[in-house]
């Protein structure tokens, strides 16, 4: 019934996969027509009184750093606290009046005015659950979390939403010329060793057309320190620590061509290809036909537009703004995230992924103070703010909303690991908003006086989620279906309410 | 609710319908075909379902479904236009052609119609004093009916707003709990029972989140007001169960103009009563383009075709098979050859529908489609030029014949099966992969007999290495996914909603779950003396507990019930022996599903191994004539490889006609598919000579011999070579996605062998071949055919203007590659 997407592929549920996105919700097998009206009847109403905050973001900056930061030594320090809680690094008060920030984030002090700061997450699992973060997934499962093919696995946010577009892109929308869906700057998990792909930016049951498109980088790393891990060591540099001023991204394949080819080259080859097919024009109008067309033209708008290209050819862009972002592969992504929204991508994701080994980026279980002075945060001052600053200016903020979040926080208490470290702490933690439809400069909650548990207004990813579908103008509780068929909401959450404009 | 009320209500659905449409500005697939009015003609004779009626009680009311019949064998559903009088009113009064009790005593109801009368008896009793409601049998199914419990909603495992109840009812003890007694009794007030927020949130008198599912003239407020009222009782100890469900009609054959049918569900009780559910009853169809059915259980037909009408109440379901025809202008039935029972029974179904099959597809399609489907790979152009030079009359079966034999029959379909066994380093060790395929390629290889087959897999003890369909059970790590895996691969059954709750839609109850765990629970695993090796063996004791009733299961088998096995034998040779038993209705049918769905594209189950009610086969005579000729033919895979392969059917063009341009389920033309992720990579390679490598697998090897996906492939991964994640065939994905048209256009595998300094065009510019030569062997590499004259003139015009002959024929090449005719199956 109401099928809107055109694939074949029968679940146990009685419906195509592709079924799911059934106008209005519920589509479960036993749902009968008198049913469907009733509920939809339903949305319409709910559509006729929803806030004006739903739909007021056309795009999302997604940044997770993989590791997560510790909320004391960020946004919440805790300056009245016993040593061993407030640790050695002291506070500075913000552009927003009352928002002390940690010292090592003088410059992202500046635009705290612009930020809203979630300061009560929390959620029972204190494990990098990157897929429990980003995706509707109810509860952590550890296998699953370290198996992105694990069928257990709900689909990413991005996902969804490019899902989502698809549907409309196929009700007659145009085609987007760049991808909905893209991330930076280098694929999940693929830049480290010592540990197996983790879950989350992926699109699972939604199938393998709804995954990110994932860009990569050119350039050289500039500054390092050496990581280990167990008996590994990893001696070379560290793009997030610095990065070459000619870096730039691409997305392999899809933006430069390969050896020996040009445009030229390519559009005679195409016209070949045309004139093979003629012969049997009949499997282009077939339904598998139809759709590979679509993402071959996809393909050759990509390859022949200069549009994907020149947003992530960071060159294009003014030395001084290059140097608002800083010279880091966060910062860098940052302003290719910019140019990506400018050019029309509905979600850009951001990782500040582990590189050289796992157990980096911003998991520091030890030499927390020397990684956090040196390795990490320097980067994520100058990006949040370069970021936040450039959209500001440029008049995209209103438009664009970008979220910074984490698996979880870090253990109130410093241990005595090697060097000191931080442990892993999901009872309460930081996420930080700003811009499409959120408040300017704003605090959320608050965490107790060691900033080891909620004090006020506890929230979860799941209400994070629930309301960046909801900025995006998607009902966070649409049904999606599951490998079995299962109706699922996509994400079990409460819109934000105060974070909102 | 009368007769005429259900009309206007699915009339008013279908601008509804339109209404919610426009509102979300999206397309409909299929519009709502409209309810014409039903001409009733000149019936010779009617009849009335059920033919007597017993009210035993104030809450029980009858529909009678009358049908009428013709003299050229037409059937058609006259309820709504039938004239229905009680002879009695005091006894029993009509409400359209719904019997409702007035006082004790018997009567008839007159049913009139095209000059036809008939009379029903109808006994009423119990009148005296209102009959109380049933909460398992009144207010569970009306909450079930109103969606209340479905997943989405309140049946969802954490509920909504608070409120949870179990899954479709299958829980009442839970249900009785959270309805009374949560919530500080909210949610059914007695002594006020219209302000119980039962009642009061889906009128949407308070807020609501799932909007408004009730109204105060459905008959269920009434249900539920009432059960409320009378003290929210549940049903006395000894009350009698629900012990079968009767639809009617159980099938139909209906031929426009006649278009709907009125569905009557009837329940049987443990007493032997008889009770009319269709109002409590929850409907839906397996193929909504087909037909509609709404909650009255009133069908529409929106194009001809055949759904199956499924019918639930509580944990009973039933279905009713409707089959809709119409004249379509034009249609002459061509009679093509039978070239044996396979094209019988689909021709049959194509004629009865009026669907014209395509024309036999070429000896050029055929030689390319049938290497692709029964080797996997593409021929070389000499095996090509050789088959469509042989004048032999029977050179296709011949052709069928010799691939069967050759190796790669066996190690493709290996590759088939391996997916379903979860064949990968991490599961099974690196040594224990190439060991278990092994063992599949020389089952395929000797054409083992299946059901051999499967007791070796589902029996195996011992060394994993030694005996590696032992590996079935290393695999399936613990007892649920035995059940589950097994469920899948060899009963077609997807039970695994059943682990936590009765199926929400299927037959397959959680004690059924649990019951054919209790096969597998002995089942232990303990490492063996070769690090990477792990030993099964079997428990002399050991039983399963089902979780939520606490209750010890018996093993119990689909369709047979509760084994009960004493001692302690191995309870897998038990089940063994059930599974390959020749009365056993699933295990062949999947088997040939599946190799059906592999050499058609679709199943004639779709999904190949999703059985159940509500997905009802697309032939189920043919389903049942390949089944039975496996099982009577000692379960030879080749037989039924070969068995399809010579039929007409497999051998249709993909190219349509006028007749059968929107059929996609009953085989009227081969189904255009992409190319499998190892069958495109091994084309490719055919196509330019360059072959790919594999780290540690000997050079030359295809990626169709791959024994995992262990070997790390990007192009693989991008055309959706699965995991292995699970043993369900829908793992392989078979859509289609950006990174694929990237990977062809700009990608590095493609393009690397297109210049290859070794490919096949540069050795046919050593050899001196001239540029049509070179073009031609291309095609018939790459196409199975020679390109026309016009192909040859564009492609050598191409290569003279490139200025540089070797990329002239590169992009050649490349184009050739980048062809749907390259791409797709067809």
């Amino acid at each position: 019934m109401l099928r809107i997407l055109g694939s074949a592929r029968k679940l146990c549920g009685g419906m195509t996969r592709r079924d799911l996105l059934r106008i209005g919700g519920l589509g479960l097998a036993g749902m009968t027509l008198s049913d469907l009206i009733d509920w939809q009847s339903a949305s319409a109403r709910e559509g006729a009184v929803r806030p004006k905050s739903f739909g007021r973001a056309k795009s999302i900056i997604l940044i997770h750093l993989y590791g997560s930061p510790s909320q004391l030594e960020w946004v919440d320090p805790k300056p009245d606290a016993p040593v061993e809680i407030r640790g050695e690094l002291g506070s500075i008060p913000s552009s927003l009046p009352g928002l002390r920030v940690c010292e090592l984030f003088p410059t992202f002090a500046k635009v705290m005015d612009r930020t809203t700061i979630l300061r009560s997450m929390t959620h029972p699992y204190p494990l990098h659950g990157v897929a429990f973060a980003l995706t509707g997934v109810p509860t952590l499962d550890l296998p699953a979390e370290l198996n992105p093919r694990d069928p257990r696995n709900w689909p990413f946010f991005g996902s969804v939403v490019d899902y989502v577009e698809a549907t409309r892109e196929r009700a007659g929308q145009p085609p987007r010329s760049v991808p909905a869906n893209i991330a930076l700057p280098f694929k999940f998990s693929s830049r480290r060793t010592g540990e197996v792909p983790r879950s989350g930016p992926y699109a699972t049951f939604l199938g393998s057309e709804f995954d990110p498109v994932w860009t990569d980088y050119v350039g050289t790393a500039t500054k390092g320190v050496p990581k280990t891990l167990a008996a590994a060591r990893f001696d070379e540099n560290d793009p997030y620590m610095g990065l070459s001023p000619d870096s730039h991204f691409y997305v392999p394949a899809a933006t430069n061509l390969q050896a020996d080819m040009t445009f030229d080259r390519l559009n005679r080859r195409k016209s070949l290809v045309e004139q093979v097919d003629e012969a049997r024009r009949d499997l282009a109008a077939s339904p598998r036909g139809r759709q590979l067309d679509r993402y071959r033209r996809m393909t050759y708008e990509l390859l022949g537009s200069d549009k994907l290209r020149d947003a992530l050819d960071l060159r294009k862009e003014a030395t001084s703004v290059r140097e608002l972002y800083g010279h880091t592969l966060f910062g860098q992504s940052c302003l290719a995230a910019r140019r990506l929204v400018q050019a029309g991508s509905r979600v850009v994701s951001v990782f500040w992924d582990e590189y050289g080994l796992a157990g980096s980026g911003w998991d520091t279980h030890y030499n927390h103070y020397e990684r956090m002075r040196k390795e990490l945060c320097p980067g994520l001052d100058q990006g949040w703010y370069g970021l936040i600053t450039d959209l500001d200016q440029r008049g995209l903020l209103d438009d664009t909303l970008v979220v910074c979040t984490s698996e979880h926080g870090r253990t109130p208490k410093i241990t005595t690991g090697q060097g000191g470290g931080r442990d892993h702490w999901s009872r309460v933690y930081s996420t930080l908003v700003a811009g499409g439809g959120t408040k300017r400069g704003h605090i959320v909650g608050a965490s107790d006086k060691h900033g080891g548990d909620v004090a006020e207004r506890p929230i979860s990813p799941k209400d994070l989620l629930a309301t960046m579908y909801h900025l995006l103008g998607i009902d966070h509780d649409m049904l999606i279906h599951d490998t079995l068929g299962r109706p699922l909401p996509l994400v079990d959450g409460q819109v934000i309410a105060e974070a909102l404009a | 609710m009368s007769w005429n009320s259900w009309k206007r209500t699915a009339g008013l659905q279908a601008c509804g319908l339109a209404l919610c449409l426009a509102w979300q500005g999206q397309l409909l697939a299929a519009a709502d075909a409209p309810i014409e009015p039903i001409v009733v003609g000149t019936p010779s004779r009617i009849e009335v379902f059920p033919q007597q009626a017993k009210l035993d009680s104030t809450r029980r009311t009858m529909h009678l479904i009358v049908s009428g019949f013709y003299a050229d064998g037409a059937v058609q559903d006259l309820t709504s236009v039938a004239e229905v009088k009680s002879k009695d009113e005091k006894i029993a009064r009509t409400e359209g052609s719904l019997v409702l009790p007035a006082g004790n005593g018997r009567t008839e109801v007159t049913v009139k119609l095209g000059g036809h009368e008939l009379n029903v008896p109808i006994e009423v009793i119990n009148q005296d004093s209102p009959d109380k409601v049933s909460f398992n049998y009144g207010t569970l199914a009306v909450l079930s009916k109103q969606g209340c419990n479905s997943g989405a909603c309140h049946g969802s495992p954490s509920g909504k707003g608070g409120f949870r109840m179990s899954l479709r009812a299958y829980d009442p003890v839970l249900d009785i709990d959270t309805l009374v007694r949560e919530a500080f009794n909210r949610r059914t007030n007695l002594y006020e029972p219209e302000n119980s927020l039962l009642l009061r949130k889906p009128l949407m008198e308070v807020a609501h989140g799932g909007g408004r599912r009730l109204k105060k003239s459905d008959s269920g407020y009434e249900v539920l007001r009432d059960w409320i009222a009378q003290g929210c009782q549940v049903d006395p100890d000894g009350a009698p169960t629900c012990v079968k469900l009767e639809v009617y009609p159980r099938e139909r054959i209906l031929k426009r103009p006649a278009h709907t049918q009125q569905v009557l569900a009837l329940a049987h009780f443990s007493d032997g009563t008889v009770r009319d559910v269709t109002q409590l009853a929850v409907f839906s169809s397996s193929d909504e383009a087909v037909a509609t059915v709404d909650a009255n259980g009133l069908v529409v037909s929106q194009d001809r075709g055949e759904a199956a009408i499924l019918v639930r109440f509580l944990d009973k379901i039933e279905t009713s098979s409707m089959m809709f025809l119409k004249e379509i202008p034009g249609f002459h039935w061509n009679s093509p050859p039978e070239n044996n029972f396979v094209d019988h029974f689909v021709f049959q179904k194509l004629q009865q529908l009026q669907i014209l099959p395509s024309e036999l597809c070429t000896d050029e399609e055929f030689v390319r489609r049938i290497y692709l489907d029964v080797i996997g790979v593409l021929p070389e152009p000499t095996e090509t030029a050789q088959f469509l030079a042989d004048a032999n009359p029977q050179k296709r079966a011949a052709l069928i014949d010799k691939l069967l034999e050759r190796p790669e029959y066996a190690e493709f379909w290996a590759l088939k099966w391996g997916d379903l066994l979860r064949i990968r380093n991490v599961k099974v060790s690196n040594g224990g992969v190439h060991k278990f395929n092994r063992w599949l390629v020389a089952a395929f290889r000797d054409n083992m007999p299946y059901d051999q087959f499967a007791r070796q897999l589902l029996t195996a003890e011992g060394s994993t290495f030694v005996n590696p369909p032992a590996n079935y059970f290393r695999t399936a790590t613990e007892t649920n996914d035995c059940t589950e895996t097994t469920s899948q691969l060899f009963l077609g059954i997807r039970i695994q909603c059943a682990k936590c709750h009765n199926h929400p839609f299927e037959r397959w109850s959680q004690d059924n779950y649990y019951g054919i765990g209790a096969f597998f629970n002995r089942v232990q695993r303990k490492p063996g003396i070769n690090p990477e090796e792990q030993v099964i063996w079997v428990a002399r004791a050991g039983e399963v507990t089902q979780p939520r009733t606490g209750k010890q299961m018996q093993p119990w088998l689909p369709l047979t019930g509760s084994a009960d096995l004493k001692g302690e034998d191995d309870r897998r040779s038990t089940f063994a022996d059930w599974l390959v038993r020749p009365d056993n209705p699933f295990f062949p049918k999947v088997e040939v599903n599946r190799i059906w769905g592999h050499l058609m594209g679709r199943g004639i189950v779709e999904p190949v191994d999703d059985f159940r009610d509500s997905n009802p086969p697309s032939s189920a005579a043919l389903i049942a004539a390949l089944a039975d000729d496996f099982a009577k033919n000692g379960y030879d895979r080749k037989r039924v490889v070969r068995n399809i392969l010579n039929s007409r059917t497999y051998q249709l063009s993909s190219r349509k006609n006028e007749f059968n341009a929107t059929d996609t389920k009953y085989f009227s033309h081969a189904t255009t598919r992409l190319l499998a992720a190892e069958q495109l990579l091994d084309a490719i390679c055919r196509v330019t000579s360059i072959s790919e490598k594999f780290a540690g697998l000997p050079a030359g090897t295809r990626a169709t011999q791959l024994p995992s996906p262990d070997v790390e492939s990007d192009f693989l991964k991008v055309f959706g070579q699965p995991a292995r994640e699970t043993a369900c065939a829908c793992e392989r994905s078979t859509d289609s996605n950006l990174s694929q048209a990237l990977q062809m256009i700009n990608g590095p595998l493609v393009h690397s062998k297109v210049r290859d300094d070794k490919n096949r065009l540069r050795v046919l510019v050593t050899a001196g071949k001239s540029n049509e030569d070179i073009v031609a062997e291309l095609y018939l590499a790459a196409l199975c055919r020679k390109p026309s004259d016009a192909e040859t003139a564009a492609a050598t015009k191409h290569i003279t203007n490139a200025g540089d002959r070797f990329r002239g024929l590169e992009d050649v090449c490349w184009a050739l590659l980048n062809a749907n005719e390259f791409l797709f199956q067809h």
